[in-house]
């Protein structure tokens, strides 16, 4: 399972999306959401979540929403 | 089965990793019978999968326990011998086997017979992230949402010209008499403060408008796919594909946008995107855009501002592709798979109030910054006291100095000059000072008729009635085939545009607004930029961004003239 996830990524040759994913490996979104974060404890892809995000320092957060409704949270192949 | 089979059933279980994993768990497992300190708290095989996984912990528990070491030996050498069959490490392939087995088990076990594989959002997402059809909706949807910012909210940005520079002059005048306010005073409140904050007020409808449709494609979900889909676009100019996502920001405004590439991987992507999120058209620059579109191009208004959009991506992109092939090149590319969530029809309360939060920042802004703006440029406009023309005052004698840089660009006009320098500190001050220079001067001259209260609120009401009815008829207009706007309700012009028509060209005009899209940001998009990547960084987006949109001016400008479109 995590070979053929980190062959997808190996070989992809755009972004994907994890629903995509899902579906080409014929693996269930939330077990693929557990694998993906498995891969990320085992140091294969990073994980960039905006949740981690906090904006304190930002001037502007008053006025953005876009920040919680415009990123989301993806996984970064390492290499 | 019984609740105690199920009880035994788990004690029995034991997952194969496959047999050459076993063999190796088999071989450590008398090592560590021979440990009675560790197999008193773990089980032998619980360690000594652990131990071949090289949990971190558990290596330094069994380094204190008698003859540990010997077993470390035992179970690295163990692990280099799986290694070299997997070809990947122990802890992947160990990991591998748990998920195969769960996923097994789960098709097993869950009946999915009845399940479309498909969902809503999957078959809406196969169009709109369609590699052939995702462009060009989104560039439809631009266009879509442009046209009625333009359409609908032209009725409203009337109607609030005219109760600005009606009933609310009518009414500070009035009350400045009152109180027999001096000279000055009267001057600075109605010619300064009213047509500078009240200049930029007057696109708070667009604004809304704008921003309801923005946050209607953030919350709906469609910007996470905008995002998704113009990774695969950004990927080829030699940025991270998610770059985009600091530059879908920058349309709302480019200091949250900048301090969002922090969720790029290296600084390399982040100072180029960083770089490049000036260049995307902020909300303060909508306000020039309108006023310039409805005063030079009232039937293409909705084209220019969507074009000048798409072009600041444009630009974006193939900058992006300089840096990356000079500044900052030499960057592997990293693939990612991104989550988007489902789509959503957001309720109307959450839409609206998003949408307040978003107009109140900017109403704020007028209410602090462009008001403190406007008060200290009336000042230069009137040093030294007493100046009868604004072109002899300190703040005409230094733009018209600095004036002659633009006349290749067709506007070197020290009104124009002198907007794009206050526009350092906001971009919105552009239309703010232009007001105060035209609409100012003009009100100077043009005493506001007498009007009691009544009929000054009585001609709000109706003022908003009207525009109302104005937006509706606009709003059914955009059905094709329904035109309920008459032509010549289409061609109002305010006091500012008509200044404006009077002194710029057309291609003047257009030349203005590339130099307004591409020149140097704000500062405080310059000072979140030197927050985040450093004083140079800072330097290099000013000079770079100055020098790009002077130059781009001057094509639009000369080319235009070369074509004969002068």
């Amino acid at each position: 399972m995590l070979k053929e996830i980190m062959a997808e990524f190996r070989t992809a040759r755009a972004p994907m999306c994890v629903d995509e994913l899902s579906r080409t490996l014929e693996i269930d979104a939330s077990a693929l959401e557990g694998i993906l974060d498995t891969l990320v404890q085992r140091g294969r892809l990073n994980v960039i979540d905006p949740a981690n995000y906090t904006c304190v320092s930002c001037p502007a957060k008053g006025g953005c929403v876009i920040l919680t409704n415009g990123l989301q949270k993806s996984y970064v192949f390492r290499g | 089965m019984t609740a105690s089979d199920a009880t035994l059933s788990t004690k029995l279980f034991k997952l194969n990793y496959g047999s050459e994993i076993e063999a190796e768990i088999e071989r450590l497992l008398p090592l560590i019978d021979r440990q009675p300190e560790l197999t008193a708290s773990f089980k032998p095989r619980w360690l000594a999968i652990k131990l071949l996984e090289g949990e971190p912990d558990i290596i330094e528990r069994v380094k204190t326990a008698p003859d540990g070491s010997a077993l470390l030996t035992q179970a690295q050498q163990a692990s280099a011998r799986i290694e070299a069959v997997y070809g990947d490490s122990v802890d992947i392939a160990i990991a591998d086997a748990r998920y195969g087995f769960i996923h097994g088990l789960a098709r097993q076990v869950v009946d999915t017979s009845q399940l479309s594989r498909y969902s809503l959002t999957d078959r809406i997402d196969r169009i709109v992230t369609n590699r052939l059809l995702g462009l060009p909706i989104f560039l439809v949807v631009m266009y879509v949402m442009f046209k009625l910012v333009v359409d609908v909210s032209a009725p409203y940005l009337d109607w609030v010209d005219g109760v600005i520079t009606g009933p609310v002059t009518n009414w500070a005048a009035s009350l400045l008499n009152l109180v027999a306010a001096p000279e000055w005073l009267h001057a600075m409140i109605l010619d300064g403060v009213i047509a500078g904050v009240g200049g930029v007020l007057v696109f708070v409808p667009g604004l809304f408008v704008l921003y309801f449709f923005l946050t209607l494609l953030e919350d709906s979900g469609y910007m996470a796919r905008v995002a998704f889909l113009m990774d695969k676009f950004m990927s080829f100019t030699g940025l991270h594909g998610k770059s985009f996502i600091p530059l879908i920001l920058g349309f709302g405004c480019a200091v949250p946008a900048v301090y969002a590439t922090r969720t790029l991987e290296n600084e390399r992507d982040r100072i180029a995107t960083g770089l490049l999120v000036p260049l995307m058209s902020c909300s303060a620059r909508l306000p020039v855009y309108v006023v310039f579109g409805l005063a030079f191009f009232p039937q293409h208004a909705d084209l220019l501002i969507t074009g000048l959009y798409l072009f600041g991506i444009v630009l974006a992109a193939g900058i992006g592709v300089i840096f990356s092939r000079t500044l900052l090149k030499d960057n592997p590319d990293s693939i990612f798979a991104l989550e988007l969530p489902p789509y959503r029809l957001p309720p109307l309360k959450g839409l609206l109030t998003h949408t307040w939060a978003k107009t109140k920042e900017f109403v704020q802004k007028a209410g602090t910054v462009i008001l403190a703006v406007s008060i200290v440029l009336w000042f230069l406009m009137n040093l030294p006291w007493g100046v009868e023309n604004p072109r002899q005052s300190l703040f005409g004698q230094v733009s018209a100095a600095a004036a002659p840089i633009f006349a290749p660009a067709g506007f070197d006009g020290w009104e124009a000059t002198g907007s794009l320098m206050t526009g350092f500190i906001a971009k919105e001050v552009v239309v703010s000072t232009m007001s105060q220079i035209y609409v100012g001067e003009a009100d100077g001259e043009e005493p506001a008729s007498e009007t009691t209260f009544g009929e000054d609120v009585g001609e709000i009401i109706v003022g908003f009635g009207t525009a109302t009815i104005d937006a509706g008829k606009m709003l059914v207009s955009l059905i094709p085939g329904v035109n309920l706007v008459e032509v010549e309700e289409e061609e109002q012009d305010t006091a500012l545009s008509a200044a404006l028509t009077a002194n710029l060209s057309p291609l003047a005009a257009l030349a203005f607004l590339i130099f307004v899209l591409v020149y140097t940001p704000c500062v405080a998009t310059l000072g979140a930029i030197k927050a985040e990547y450093g004083q140079k960084w800072m330097w290099v987006s000013a000079t770079y961004q100055f020098a790009l949109a002077w130059l781009l001016a001057v094509l639009v400008y000369q080319g235009g003239q070369f074509l004969g479109w002068g």
